[in-house]
């Protein structure tokens, strides 16, 4: 048989011969290249040629982005699954990967009435810490998902990110996440009775309280703590007595603000 | 000489270090300029720098964007937490955005290259922004075309690749 030719019919090649720069990098760099690109870009460089195949799976941030940014052209319940395989696949083919997850980045935008979004979502975090050990956990979900109601365990993890998901007692407990230092919760929902993480940097920006109790919070290794903009019941707040800078700012929305005040003050 | 210039002080007491560059250009930098190379830092700690540290794969012209690079950014550390640090972070940004946006595209890779083997994490992440910016949103067949990658996958490979991952190629 004939040796084949090995050079595919569509490439098109620069008149002056530019060299190919980009793929004399080392690896190294190619993986800090492909860590900054949407999972979808970064997946895809896999059949640019030989020295691409696999050097997404090594990448040490996956960045799965929005759906409809995606595909724009799939939406509905035939775009959602093929998005939810599309993650499924990623996580897949990375196990071939030892190397630890340093970002896992999850921002995207679920229909809100897809009824199965929080156990997809909740499973992709599971994977993200348990598997990949991802040092940083970022989830954007618009769409108000529901956390899953066990703590998260990770050994691994120093910076949780949280916006727009549902959040509970065991998932804000973190008591199993000795490294965390900084959490961000904005526009959460928090229905949590008590938020004691042993955290330095606490941000929490526009959130809803709304726990049967007023939640009580305690972060007795606090360095940096801002509360902003959020509603609802308003949190105690215990001894923080590593406490360096803070800004606790309220707006109207509280539900136990005293109405009687002429500024509005909180009780 | 080489030595005598390694070893001079700066009036604030910080000590000089000599980098050279490949084709023999020399840098006299502050130990604090030098240290944001994890390679450097590495070297002043094992007390490895005193006849300066030549560097055989970076040019004198990518060195001298390089050192223009940590002169400008010495104080990041050391800054935390001061008042005036604001103005300056923006001017920072400016300088690095301009310094990155300025580049030709052989002269981004050699200075990728040179943050990749002085492991300088903010420099590497800064010009690899680049040629990321330059790959996002294309299609493989755009990104071979803009950095003139040869495809030497067969055809049938290429779409056995495209069919073992075909969740991602799905459109």
């Amino acid at each position: 048989m004939p040796p084949r030719i090995r050079r595919a019919p569509a490439r098109r090649t620069a008149p002056e011969e530019v060299p190919d720069r980009v793929s004399a990098l080392p690896d190294e760099a190619l993986h800090a290249v492909l860590s900054l690109l949407p999972a979808h870009d970064a997946v895809r460089t896999c059949v640019l040629a030989r020295r691409w195949r696999h050097l997404w799976e090594h990448a040490p941030a996956l960045r799965v982005t929005d759906v409809e940014g995606w595909n724009p052209r799939l939406r509905g319940e035939a775009g959602l699954r093929k998005f939810i395989r599309f993650v499924d696949g990623l996580f897949v083919s990375r196990r071939r990967c030892d190397a630890p997850l340093e970002l896992c980045d999850l921002d995207f935008d679920f229909p809100e009435e897809d009824k199965g979004k929080d156990w997809h979502v909740n499973r992709w975090i599971m994977l993200a810490l348990l598997r990949h050990h991802a040092r940083v956990l970022r989830i954007s979900l618009p769409a108000y998902v529901a956390l899953p109601d066990v703590p998260l365990i990770s050994q691994r993890l120093t910076r949780l990110e949280l916006d727009g998901v549902l959040g509970n007692d065991n998932i804000l407990d973190l008591s199993c996440c000795p490294a965390l230092i900084a959490l961000k919760m904005k526009c959460c929902r928090i229905n949590a009775e008590k938020m004691s993480p042993s955290v330095k940097i606490l941000s929490l920006a526009s959130c809803e309280f709304y726990p049967a109790t007023r939640t009580q919070m305690s972060f007795p290794s606090v360095v940096s703590l801002e509360l902003d903009g959020c509603s609802g019941s308003v949190p105690f707040l215990e001894s923080m007595p590593s406490l360096v800078a803070a800004i606790v700012r309220f707006d109207d929305d509280y539900a136990d603000r005293c109405d009687n005040s002429v500024l509005g003050d909180w009780r | 000489m080489a030595a005598a210039a390694a070893e001079a002080t700066i009036d604030g007491g910080g000590k000089m270090i000599i980098l050279i560059s490949a084709d023999g250009k020399r840098f006299e930098v502050t130990e604090a300029v030098a240290s944001q190379s994890q390679l450097i830092s590495n070297m002043i700690e094992d007390d490895c720098t005193e006849n300066g540290v030549r560097l055989p794969n970076v040019d004198g012209d990518i060195l001298t964007m390089v050192v223009d690079y940590c002169n400008m950014h010495a104080g990041d550390a050391a800054a935390d937490g001061d008042t005036t640090k604001a103005s300056s972070t923006e001017e920072l940004k400016k300088f690095d955005a301009e310094l990155v946006q300025a580049l030709e595209n052989p002269v981004l890779f050699k200075l990728i290259l040179a943050a990749n083997f002085l492991n300088i994490k903010s420099l590497l992440d800064m010009t690899c922004q680049r040629v990321a910016d330059m790959m996002s949103g294309k299609t493989p067949e755009q990104m071979r075309e803009t950095f003139s990658i040869e495809n030497d996958f067969t055809p049938e490979e290429e779409a056995a690749i495209r069919q073992e991952n075909a969740w991602a190629f799905d459109d």
